[in-house]
């Protein structure tokens, strides 16, 4: 079946109406472009997809499977790269101040007064 | 799933089932896509599976030949609510053909009624392009 073409400047005469679409909450104020298909169109053809199901399945009982997907990679790479950065970074800064620390305790203290 | 609620009007039986898919690629995925946990016995069926936007079919045009192999459904067929076209030309070119198409939608980032950016932008009623803002956007944190 062919679905409803919409344009890039989307499908809803509406579309002008700014005050009546910005339906969503103010923290996302800017963050769209174009109102593509509004929940009105959207049910309006989900009701139509159900009978053009209706009318191939009638008598059977399709089974409708729902695919989630998993978390991808990309943020898993950069999840490990973080966690490798700040292990990184501890034994940085332990090794910092081990040093720092000992230069504090083994500067013999005769140094400083020895000239005294 | 307002689908499932217009069948249901339509007084058409159906059953429901959920499977879960990893792909080990990023965001160019090329394959290697494997089903966790079991996969449902679908042996017989007729399969519809259910997508809410269909962009390049990667995720699909693995897990078919997979559900095909292994489930021995009967028939599998897609429906899905947008598909979104590829350098857009009116013929798509995904690699999935969809029985069942509500939308096509312009090659642009659509977000909202349930499709999401980095889990934000689900909670709106309609579809919209995102904005530049949008993707830009990041959300205030509290920790490090």
């Amino acid at each position: 079946m062919d679905p409803i073409i919409i344009t890039d400047e989307g499908n809803s005469s509406s579309n002008l109406d700014e005050e009546n679409n910005a339906v969503y909450p103010p923290e996302y104020k800017g963050h769209f472009s174009t109102l593509l298909i509004t929940r009105k169109e959207i049910l309006e053809r989900t009701a139509t997809l159900a009978e053009f199901i209706h009318k191939d399945y009638k008598g059977r009982r399709p089974v409708f499977l729902c695919v989630l997907k998993g978390a991808t990679p990309v943020r898993s790479v950069f999840v490990i790269c973080m966690i490798y950065y700040c292990a990184v970074r501890a034994v940085i800064e332990i090794l910092y101040f081990t040093f720092t620390d000992m230069q504090i305790l083994h500067t013999p203290s005769y140094f400083k007064y020895s000239f005294t | 799933m307002n689908l499932l609620e217009a069948l249901q009007e339509l007084r058409q039986g159906y059953y429901t089932e959920f499977i879960k898919v990893k792909s080990y690629e990023g965001l160019h995925t090329t394959g290697n896509l494997t089903i966790e946990g079991t996969v449902p016995n679908l042996e017989g069926k007729d399969v519809i599976i259910v997508e809410d936007i269909l962009d390049t079919g990667t995720t699909l045009s693995h897990l078919i030949p997979i559900l095909t192999k292994q489930s021995k459904a009967k028939s599998i067929e897609v429906c899905t609510l947008l598909i979104k076209r590829i350098n857009n030309e009116p013929q798509t070119q995904n690699k999935v053909t969809s029985k069942y198409i509500g939308f096509s939608v312009p090659p642009k980032f659509v977000i909202g009624y349930g499709l999401d950016y980095n889990e934000l932008y689900r909670d709106i009623r309609d579809v919209w392009i995102i904005s530049q803002k949008g993707i830009d956007y990041v959300v205030p944190r509290d920790d490090c």
